[in-house]
């Protein structure tokens, strides 16, 4: 037992705690750049790539309290006993010299006793109670939300957002939300999904209480959570007024049902059979008495389009120059692999059938085009020596190399306001990436 | 709002076990290892990638994994983590130890006798 906790007091690493912290922060922020890179080069803008990485990341500060528990956890304990046992140490030593001074003839037997205290002091387990100085500071989240429970308040205290974050995000059903701060100033405020935004960054004090319910609240304006996928300008899931849930206002509002849609069908959260209507129907009268209830799926279909898409698809070829360069890049292997896995999906989903393949069938399709470019431009990035080299002796070449150096230097701040922007700047990415690979080729081809 | 999560939740230690057999063939980032066992599991898995953090330091820590900075190919800094020897024969160790459960787990689930109790 000593042997094995003598090590680890030199095993662990004894660089500062903010180096290290600083260290696990870098890294997932270096991982969330790295999922943002691969949704840009889809076509996002810069703003629903931070969204979209966050939400398949998850919460960077809950992870880096995880990892300091991991990464800190047993040192800060150590460092305490460490401490502790140097103090005893340092008395006992002065303890046996004054004793030893005073008093000569019993030095042998206090000797031999300090001593064996000692060595039982060194072996003692690591107790528990020698941990942590100041009460734990908790704030309790309860009811609908993933995992409810009791949550420690980090160093750099906590907001609405993060502690909802930090217990897995809210359920779909979540209607109210009550917050019962025990701070300063008591208050209880009554949130729904559709005000709460304003709260989000409310920094919660140690002892609050928030509690998700399931059922509306009258006090709160109310809103309820629905899915819209298809053939519509942006098939997603949305909260909306509960007032407003009704087939013809939905689809004359948010979700406007594209040139191609001949059928609407809403599949109930509740079961039932299919509710079918044509999109005239859906957008007519008829439409206002068709009420859409919480969790309720409306898929806007054209089956007439859908019966295209099979020709239309266009499987990735691996050639064997493309292979070879891919043997010394591990992220154009990925590109690639992922670049393939979008067919497999995709050949899939359309042995699934309709209707559950159609909405991914055209997001994947979107995906698809990203990858595609962002393999173009690996190869470029890889090639870049190559490249160079030749241009010295083709004017075709230097000026496409030269085109791409131009819009490497055009600033980011155009692309960061506008989301159109962004997307035309990295097309034009993708159209002079593809014209230097053409031309990589005729020139080395022969 | 986030889709519905779909994806199964992970038994404890698998996540463990498909980093350490991730970086069997070779060191990677973070970032790369969610996509291999993203692609490798075809898409069935797709796990809260901040997730990977927690289980990559706890196996650094027990000496399975040795971690260095490095430039990945698109020049972004990142860590990179490699198996230690010690990481190879608990890889090793525990894919036996998984093979055995799930193997007893299936058999269990088929109702289908143990080879030993069916004669």
């Amino acid at each position: 037992m000593s042997r094995v906790f003598l090590r680890s007091l030199f095993v662990f690493d004894s660089r500062p705690v903010a180096e290290i912290e600083a260290e696990v922060r870098d890294e997932l922020d270096a991982h969330l750049a790295m999922i943002e890179d691969e949704l840009l080069a889809q076509g996002l803008s810069p703003q629903q790539a931070r969204v979209q990485a966050l939400a398949r990341f998850g919460d960077p500060a809950r992870i880096a309290l995880e990892a300091r528990t991991i990464k800190l956890g047993d040192r800060i304990m150590l460092q305490r006993i460490n401490l502790a046992l140097l103090v005893v140490f340092g008395a006992a030593v002065i303890f046996l010299l004054v004793q030893n001074h005073r008093i000569n003839t019993r030095s042998v037997a206090t000797l031999e006793q300090v001593s064996a205290s000692l060595v039982a002091l060194q072996n003692r387990e690591p107790a528990p109670q020698a941990a942590p100085a100041s009460p734990a500071k908790l704030v309790y989240i309860e009811g609908a939300v993933r995992s409810p429970g009791p949550y420690l308040i980090p160093p750099g205290g906590f907001t609405l957002k993060q502690l909802i974050s930090a217990a897995g995000g809210l359920k779909d059903g979540a209607q109210t939300i009550y917050l019962d701060s025990g701070g300063d100033d008591r208050m209880n405020v009554i949130l729904s999904p559709s005000n709460m935004e304003a709260w989000y960054d409310y920094k919660l004090q140690p002892d609050d209480v928030v509690t998700v319910s399931e059922r509306p609240d009258p006090r709160a304006p109310h809103r309820i959570h629905v899915s819209v996928q298809g053939y519509v300008n942006h098939p997603c899931d949305d909260w909306i007024e509960s007032s407003g849930a009704v087939l013809a206002k939905l689809l004359n509002g948010k979700w406007k049902p594209d040139k191609r849609a001949t059928r609407v069908v809403i599949r109930r959260a509740g079961g039932g059979p299919e509710e079918s209507f044509t999109v005239a129907e859906a957008l007519s009268q008829q439409g206002l008495t068709v009420r859409i209830n919480a969790g309720d799926v409306i898929h806007v279909l054209s089956p007439e389009a859908d019966a295209e898409v099979p020709s239309e698809w266009r499987r990735f070829v691996r050639t064997p120059r493309l292979m070879e360069l891919a043997r010394g890049s591990r992220e154009l292997m990925y590109a690639i692999e992922q670049r393939e896995a979008y067919d497999n999906e995709y050949e899939s989903l359309i042995k699934r059938g309709f209707p559950i393949a159609h909405g991914r069938v055209e997001s994947i399709r979107k995906s698809v085009g990203g990858m595609e470019l962002q393999i173009a431009a690996l190869q470029v990035v890889l090639l870049k020596d190559r490249l160079m080299e030749l241009a010295q002796s083709d004017q075709e070449l230097r000026d496409l190399l030269e085109r791409r150096a131009e819009i490497e230097r055009t600033p980011p701040t155009s692309m960061e306001s506008d989301e159109r922007g962004a997307f035309s700047f990295l097309s034009r990415y993708a159209e002079v990436d593809r014209a230097i690979l053409a031309r990589y080729e005729e020139l080395t081809g022969k | 709002m986030p889709p519905k999560d779909s994806s199964p939740e992970l038994p404890p230690g698998a996540l463990e076990l498909m980093v350490l057999r991730t970086l069997a063939r070779g060191s990677n980032h973070g970032y790369g290892i969610a996509r291999a066992i993203e692609l490798a599991s075809g898409k069935a898995l797709s796990i809260e990638e901040g997730s990977l953090y927690p289980a990559l330091y706890r196996l650094e820590k027990r000496g399975d994994l040795k971690s260095e900075w490095g430039i990945t190919d698109a020049n972004r800094k990142a860590k990179f983590y490699s198996l230690t020897p010690r990481g190879r024969a608990r890889l090793k160790e525990q894919t036996a130890l998984w093979e055995r459960l799930s193997t007893a787990v299936s058999r269990v689930l088929t109702d289908d006798p143990a080879p030993e109790s069916a004669a």
